[in-house]
């Protein structure tokens, strides 16, 4: 296991004044990502959708290779959030290294015993930060794998007997390798629900390569970064936000329902998407909306986000083909009859 | 000239009429329950007396050798023309050279001479009519007939046998007659000039047959009665065979017209709702003119050719033909602010006509200057490019 404090020592917790509007959330969004793409280079795309799992309360699945700047993301995302509540002893950010040998304890925690006080001490596992990365997470056994979906799904983990919640803010970044799969545990579907979105990455482009090789030193440290980070109360605040001021039309609603009953009934799917993949979207659709200084999510968060929160709820049907069409035919119906639905008296 | 109704009891390959024949012409059968068919037939026949006839000359001027030859083929056995010399041998001098009473004589030669019985045949011989005359002169009527013909050939009278239905004057009754199969009958005829063809049949006085059954007075009666009937309208027109050519046109004509007419409708219809399109940003409430102005954005980027694909989002449409109309993002934001926002905020109430206004004539200014006039006007004229607004 590896765990690794962050590297600078967080700002001074500045007294922010609440998030109330739509504008003040933005601006919330707009920081977080300029201070991602500062140190994250070439990876916007994902760095935008990470900040949609942040805001919706998801959590990230990144399918990629060794070496792609995953942990380089998750690290940078922690360093982003400062802490201001600094007492309560929670990590901006945990590294777990998942491995075949490793213990449900070595997640969540465990109790010590205190030879001085003769009595039993929780000692707090890394899943008690603000942002977690489960690195190769496939590579680990079930049973590890169940100690973690716990805490993603109700922000609490359960240790000898004794229930403790987790920050509000906590966010899992896991990730596995999508080819290297000899030895591993593949997540099953009820564990991969659990993920807002499932991404997979591709190499960055030529010049975000040339980029990063030139400036090195300064996207290692952070240094020279100009954009300001965001703090956790900012954040749980553009959440509360969300859920409150963002309209999701009827006839976004009414796509989303037809969109799961076209995947439901289409032969190249052998398990349609299940209600809660439907519950989930919403919060990841108002979430795009903010990003996009938009107050009401339209046809274009769904046709966007589509793939990655249903991708990896789907089972495709032998011989299908590739889960992004498949999923683009399923909406397309949708979409179509949505965009009509506006000139509609 | 003689006027007759002919009401067939059966099927008759070819029409018939009374003497010769001039036109027929079809009329509603009478009464499709006993009758095939029925035409109303206009003949000719003879009205000049015998005694004019008999100085008329024989032939047409203007047969041709031909025709002339054909009409007055014998076979080749002398003893027609000796039976022919010897008989008008007998003929007063006078008239020995006149064609009508050289026939004359040679039909009375064998009024007298034959014998008629159906039951005498001449079967089975090389050359029946000359077995009949130069033999036992019993025979009927095609036996007497082609005796008549050859006779007169070779008299040099064109002459010819002329088959069909006789029915004694006496079976007539009042105007009826009724033709039966045993009414057929063959007799000849020779070309009178200015007159045509002239029957000149032979009645035999020597009858070896019984006479055969009279024919039912009553049922002449009822058959006559029938065919005078005023056609019933209804039945006429069930018992008529269908037309099925007619019937194709009609419907063909039915359907252009129809889909003339459609067409126009759809027409007028289109150039009404572009009109009413066109004109209803002006007159809409400020809560309907998100979606009214809207609509016309879209109507005026259709007739300029550009319109939103199938599966395409508005906004991925507005980001498409940008360059030609940048203002359309911002009425597609209008729009969608509108159509997709929380209604409790009622973004319309804050909008009103001024910058919709601005906005579409921003719009039209653009399409002006990005697309073509010529494209501009087509999509005017073409009706259906409201079709394209989507």
């Amino acid at each position: 296991m590896d765990s690794s404090a962050p590297t600078a020592p967080p700002s001074p917790p500045t007294p922010a004044p609440r998030i109330t509007g739509l504008e003040g959330a933005y601006e919330v969004i707009q920081r977080l990502r300029k201070r991602l793409q500062e140190r994250v280079i070439g990876r916007d795309g994902v760095i935008d959708l990470v900040i949609l799992a942040l805001i919706a309360d998801g959590h990230v699945l990144l399918e990629d290779f060794p070496g792609s700047g995953k942990t380089t993301l998750a690290k940078a995302l922690g360093e982003a959030i400062v802490d201001d509540l600094p007492q309560d002893e929670i990590a901006n950010i945990r590294r777990v290294q998942f491995t075949p040998d490793l213990l449900p304890s070595d997640v969540t925690g465990t109790t010590v015993f205190d030879p001085n006080t003769a009595r039993f001490h929780f000692r707090p596992g890394p899943i008690f930060a603000h942002v977690l990365l489960a690195d190769e997470i496939n590579r680990t056994s079930p049973k590890v794998q169940s100690a973690l979906l716990e805490a993603m799904a109700e922000k609490q983990t359960t240790v000898d007997n004794h229930t403790y919640r987790l920050d509000d803010l906590f966010f899992v970044i896991a990730t596995q390798n999508p080819l290297d799969l000899a030895g591993t545990f593949p997540l099953p579907a009820a564990q991969l629900d659990r993920f807002l979105f499932k991404i997979r990455m591709t190499h960055i482009s030529r010049d975000s390569e040339l980029e990063l090789l030139n400036n090195l030193k300064r996207v290692r440290t952070g240094d020279g970064a100009t954009a300001a980070p965001v703090t956790r109360t900012e954040i749980l605040d553009v959440r509360r936000l969300l859920e409150s001021s963002i309209y999701v039309a009827p006839a976004v609603k009414e796509a989303l329902v037809d969109i799961a009953a076209a995947t439901r009934a289409s032969d190249r799917v052998l398990q349609g998407l299940s209600t809660r993949s439907l519950v989930l979207m919403l919060p990841a659709l108002q979430a795009r909306a903010l990003s996009q200084r938009r107050a009401y999510v339209n046809a274009e968060d769904v046709e966007a986000l589509a793939f990655y929160v249903f991708g990896h709820r789907l089972e495709l049907a032998p011989g299908a083909g590739r889960s992004e069409e498949v999923i683009a035919a399923c909406c397309k119906q949708s979409l179509e009859r949505l965009a009509k639905s506006t000139l509609r008296r | 000239m003689v006027h007759a109704t002919v009401a067939l009891l059966s099927e008759h390959d070819r029409a018939f009429g009374l003497e010769t024949v001039l036109t027929f012409s079809p009329v509603v059968n009478p009464n499709p329950a006993r009758f095939v068919a029925a035409y109303n037939v206009r003949s000719a026949a003879v009205s000049t007396p015998y005694e004019e006839l008999l100085t008329k000359p024989v032939g047409d001027p203007t047969w041709t050798e031909e025709q002339r030859a054909y009409y007055t083929l014998v076979p080749e056995d002398p003893r027609y023309g000796a039976l022919a010399q010897e008989i008008i041998a007998g003929l007063p001098p006078d008239a020995q050279a006149l064609p009508f009473a050289q026939a004359l004589a040679v039909k009375l030669w064998l009024d007298r001479s034959m014998k008629y019985t159906t039951k005498e045949k001449h079967h089975n011989v090389p050359d029946p009519t000359a077995d009949f005359l130069f033999g036992n002169l019993t025979g009927y009527c095609v036996h007497s007939a082609h005796a008549s013909v050859f006779l007169w050939r070779s008299l040099g009278i064109p002459a010819r046998v002329s088959t069909g239905y006789a029915v004694q004057a006496s079976e007539l009754q009042g105007a009826s007659l009724v033709v039966m199969s045993n009414n057929a009958h063959a007799w000849p005829e020779l070309y009178i000039e200015g007159l045509g063809w002239v029957p000149l049949d032979v009645s035999p006085e020597q009858v070896l047959d019984e006479p055969g059954e009279p024919v039912d007075e009553e049922m002449v009666e009822l058959l006559s009665e029938m065919a005078r009937e005023k056609p019933d309208p209804v039945a006429a027109e069930r018992r008529k065979p269908i037309d099925w050519a007619g019937v194709g046109r009609f419907v063909l004509r039915l359907g252009l017209a129809t889909f003339g007419a459609a067409l126009l409708f759809a027409l007028a219809a289109a150039y009404a709702t572009k009109l009413w399109r066109r004109l209803a940003p002006r007159l809409a409430s400020a809560r309907a003119l998100p979606r009214v102005g809207y609509r016309l954005a879209l109507d005026l980027l259709a007739e300029a050719g550009l319109s939103r694909r199938e599966g395409e989002t508005r906004e991925a449409f507005a980001r498409r033909v940008a360059e030609a109309a940048p203002s359309f993002a911002q009425i597609t934001t209008y729009h969608l602010d509108v159509a997709m926002g929380d209604p409790a905020t009622s973004p319309w109430r804050s909008q009103g006509q001024g910058p919709w206004r601005e906005a579409l004539t921003a719009l039209r200014a653009e399409l002006g200057a990005s697309v073509r006039l010529r494209r501009r006007l087509l999509g005017l004229l073409n009706p259906f490019s409201l079709f394209m607004a989507r």
